[in-house]
């Protein structure tokens, strides 16, 4: 999923401050797993908001409303109503999702109300860790499931890098795998660690954000 | 510290959410009310602690509770095994948010606690009011 995380709570209050009435838009997907842009979040980070503002002397209205995917326009255009009484937005959904309201609602000022910071699975409950950096040439293949390029601190593609700890943790941070030495141990396991000694072409960066920004076209699904 | 506007006469209104299994046997499935001098209880039996979203404590605190206590079952008690450690994780969430806020942290807390008799969870109510006395009304009741 992608992932997103708060604002500081005092860069948001700082937005705010010189509006009037301002709509706040989560999103269900992503962010609503990540617990950072759902509703639930929504109806956290309103009453928090108002609590804040009001204690510093400035009346604003936060209206709330979540959508099902702010990053389709279909869900995006059930905000029409709530933006026409509206002089500012903050979106909690992912940078997607804040683009989109901006494109549809322009010219209302449209705020991120999070970081999105990278692409996770959640291992377990309140514990999320990077799994994929969209790096348009997958090479899980040939890592025995493992990415180097979101989980090994360097993006080393032909590592171990020699710090691996003798617990086999990451010489950058010690509660995290060395993703090189589970890429080792799996190779090992399934008796082919030769493959990773291989020649291997140099990988191809062109279709990642390297290569500029995306764009996709599809004839078969365009109208 | 003060977070809010100390007002003379105006009593702390505490909103007491208590765990079914909080209150002792005798006194469920009676209405029960208890005057306190000098307080305003609100006190709502939840299901189970954990049912405690972090949203309905900022809301009550938004719609101007001066102080939230939370009753919840200790540890080794919790029906739901892990009920009141979530609840007890989500206070300690809420109370790290208001300070960020400036307001102070004290307004919400939890007490691990079973079949207390309705004086005993207005005396949790009465703790709570002491604890926020000194932090003045709740900054959302000002200019009401
Ligand atoms: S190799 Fe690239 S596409 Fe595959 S998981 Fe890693 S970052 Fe994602
Ligand atoms: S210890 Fe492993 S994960 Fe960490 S930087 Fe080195 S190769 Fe990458």
């Amino acid at each position: 999923m992608i992932f997103a995380e708060w604002k500081p709570l005092d860069e948001l209050i700082d937005k705010l401050k010189i509006h009037r009435k301002v709509l706040l838009v989560g999103c269900a997907t992503c962010v609503a797993e990540c617990a950072a842009g759902g509703e639930k979040e929504v109806e956290t980070l309103a009453p928090l908001l108002r609590m804040a503002l009001k204690k510093q002397d400035h009346s604003i209205e936060i209206i709330t409303a979540t959508l099902e995917k702010q990053c389709e326009w279909e869900f995006v255009e059930q905000l029409a109503q709530q933006v026409a009484e509206v002089d500012a937005i903050m979106s909690i959904a992912c940078g997607i999702g804040v683009q989109a309201l901006a494109e549809r609602f322009d010219p209302v000022v449209v705020y991120p109300g999070v970081n999105t910071s990278a692409l996770t699975i959640r291992e377990e409950a309140g514990l999320w860790a990077a799994r994929c950096a969209a790096c348009g040439d997958c090479i899980l293949g040939e890592t025995f499931g493992y990415c180097p390029v979101a989980r090994c601190a360097k993006s080393l593609l032909n590592g171990p890098c020699g710090g691996t700890r003798k617990d086999g943790k990451c010489e950058v941070n010690e509660e995290v795998d060395c993703v090189w030495n589970l890429i080792v141990e799996r190779a090992d396991e399934r008796g082919r660690l030769e493959s990773l000694s291989k020649f291997k072409k140099a990988k191809d960066w062109s279709n990642s954000s390297h290569g500029g920004p995306k764009r996709v076209i599809r004839e078969d699904l365009r109208q | 510290m003060s977070d809010g506007n100390q007002q003379p006469g105006q009593e702390p209104e505490v909103v007491l959410l208590y765990c079914q299994h909080g209150l002792c046997h005798e006194a469920k499935g009676s209405a029960w009310y208890q005057e306190c001098a000098g307080l305003s209880i609100r006190a709502i039996m939840m299901p189970c602690s954990s049912k405690i979203e972090v949203s309905y404590i900022l809301k009550l605190l938004e719609s101007g509770a001066d102080a939230v206590e939370v009753v919840a079952c200790p540890e080794k008690s919790c029906k739901y095994l892990v009920g009141s450690l979530r609840a007890e994780r989500r206070i300690e969430y809420v109370r790290g948010l208001l300070e960020k806020i400036g307001y102070a942290p004290e307004r919400v807390g939890i007490s691990r606690k079973l079949s207390q008799s309705p004086v005993q969870l207005m005396d949790l109510a009465r703790a709570r009011a002491d604890a926020v006395r000194s932090f003045g009304i709740n900054p959302m009741k000002k200019g009401e």
